[in-house]
């Protein structure tokens, strides 16, 4: 291998690294229970505006998207009109997306939201074998209202909503790093020596490094 | 139902905007922790394991597939048992497509106590695709803590000394889950990390999406954080994570 390794150390001196690095792993899970307590106190909106989507089984309106469950997620995925080509981490982030049972066991449900036509959409979850349901907003103004298109284009993001009768309630949105703890390849190569291997990574000299972004495909678009 | 407060707007953007602030800093501070994970040392794999594969018995090094890196998801799944570890199958059922992990020259494999057979039956059940072995047999999962028999002598778990199994049920040994991460030097194998118990929460992505939502998780451990929160009590070190600030008084 042409890059360099961690240090070679007995077995006694690498528990005791890792039990004085482990003191710092509990205390980020800590602070991540306190800041998840506090998301659960967010006050929340009313959406008043009537939207209506494009399903795979015909028009939808927003309380649709809920089916009949009390949560709703929705993924803006970045596909847009006038794109040939469906995002790449858009797709990465769809791929680390598990079984829905275990969210739907807790009322909540989980959708994809793109501004493209419906044709397009279903053509590429059907290349990429994916099961989220996936609904167009195209002609309506949902990805203007909820911040996902603004005057620089469209971007990928989050929004969190609750349904309470007839009444449908925006109650989070997230965006960029947002949503890094909902991919989990990120979380899975930071438990590995060499990390996501990326150049903004703080790492020992000679780590294994290109730049982010680029380096994502469809998942059967690589090579290795 | 109790439901969150219905502000305007504005109200409700001001709210978040104060969220934001703290929620980036979080990631900072996960950041770091990353880094630091990058600077642990290793140590060499000396022991030699077997492991029964689909295609056979294959040796440690053969899980990494030929990649750098191999991180082992510990299974629970006691070679008494007919069915695995409900929370394991939870989390495996939470891992997707593996191509990217593997662009990154990682691999990723199940490994559990029980023999092959029941592993395969059960995966088939399940629908899974990802590559899963048994160490029956071997001391593999004795020497990485993931059972603890007390007739081998004090055991650790999480880095700590474990319970005695035989108080908490009738069998000899128990199995617990954990994660662990080795690194490939040609035929040299090193172990870098393992993680246990919360440690695999960010692994866990329906917990990653449930505490986005108002409901959160839904669980009774939420409960006293949201009585802090209501009362004010969080200060910024607890939501940061300075590394040294929260204890563990909320759960383990």
């Amino acid at each position: 291998m042409q890059h360099p390794l961690p240090a070679i150390v007995s077995a006694e001196e690498w528990q005791a690294a890792l039990e004085a690095f482990l003191v710092k792993e509990k205390a980020h899970t800590r602070a991540r229970d306190a800041l998840n307590a506090e998301r659960r106190r967010l006050p929340m909106v009313k959406v008043e505006k009537e939207y209506t989507f494009q399903g795979a089984d015909g028009p939808a309106t927003l309380v649709d998207l809920f089916e009949g469950r009390r949560q709703l997620i929705i993924y803006h995925f970045m596909y847009g009109p006038d794109d040939e080509e469906a995002c790449s981490g858009c797709s990465m982030f769809v791929d680390n997306m598990g079984h829905p049972a275990h969210l739907h066991a807790r009322d909540t449900s989980r959708v994809l939201v793109s501004s493209g036509q419906i044709e397009k959409l279903m053509a590429f979850k059907q290349r990429m074998g994916w099961s989220v349901p996936w609904y167009s907003c195209y002609g309506s103004d949902f990805n203007r209202d909820f911040g996902v298109l603004t005057d620089e284009g469209e971007g990928f993001a989050l929004s969190v909503l609750l349904h309470d009768g007839e009444d449908v309630y925006r109650t989070y949105f997230t965006r960029g790093r947002g949503v890094e703890y909902l991919g989990s390849n990120w979380s899975f190569l930071d438990v590995t020596p060499y990390g996501r291997q990326e150049t903004w990574e703080d790492s020992p000299p000679g780590w294994p490094q290109s730049e982010p972004y680029v380096w994502w495909r469809y998942h059967d678009s690589y090579t290795t | 139902m109790n439901l969150p407060p219905i502000v305007t707007r504005e109200a409700w953007l001001e709210a978040r905007k104060a969220l934001l602030e703290e929620e980036k800093a979080f990631t900072r501070a996960k950041d770091r922790l990353n880094a630091l994970r990058r600077q642990l040392p290793m140590v060499e794999v000396t022991a030699d394991y077997t492991f029964e594969g689909p295609d056979g018995r294959v040796e440690l090094g053969e899980l990494f597939e030929g990649r750098a890196q191999l991180i082992v998801y510990h299974f629970m799944f006691d070679p008494s048992w007919d069915q695995g570890c409900p929370g394991c199958t939870f989390l495996v059922d939470n891992i997707g497509k593996l191509d990217r992990l593997h662009e990154g020259n990682t691999s990723l494999a199940l490994v559990s106590r029980a023999p092959l057979e029941k592993l395969e039956r059960y995966r088939e059940e399940r629908g899974w695709s990802l590559p899963w072995y048994s160490s029956y047999g071997s001391e593999f999962n004795y020497d990485f803590h993931v059972t603890i028999d007390h007739s081998r002598g004090p055991q650790q778990y999480n880095y700590r000394p474990a319970r005695d199994p035989s108080n908490d049920w009738d069998g000899s040994s128990i199995e617990l889950p954990g994660h662990s991460v080795f690194l490939r030097d040609g035929d040299r194998i090193f172990h870098t990390y393992s993680t246990y118990q919360r440690g695999a929460d960010l692994l866990l992505t329906a917990y990653n999406y449930l505490d986005l939502t108002p409901l959160g998780r839904q669980e009774p451990f939420e409960e006293e954080w949201n009585r802090r929160a209501a009362a004010g009590e969080l200060s910024r070190r607890d939501r940061v994570g300075a590394p040294h600030g929260a204890s563990g008084r909320i759960r383990e």
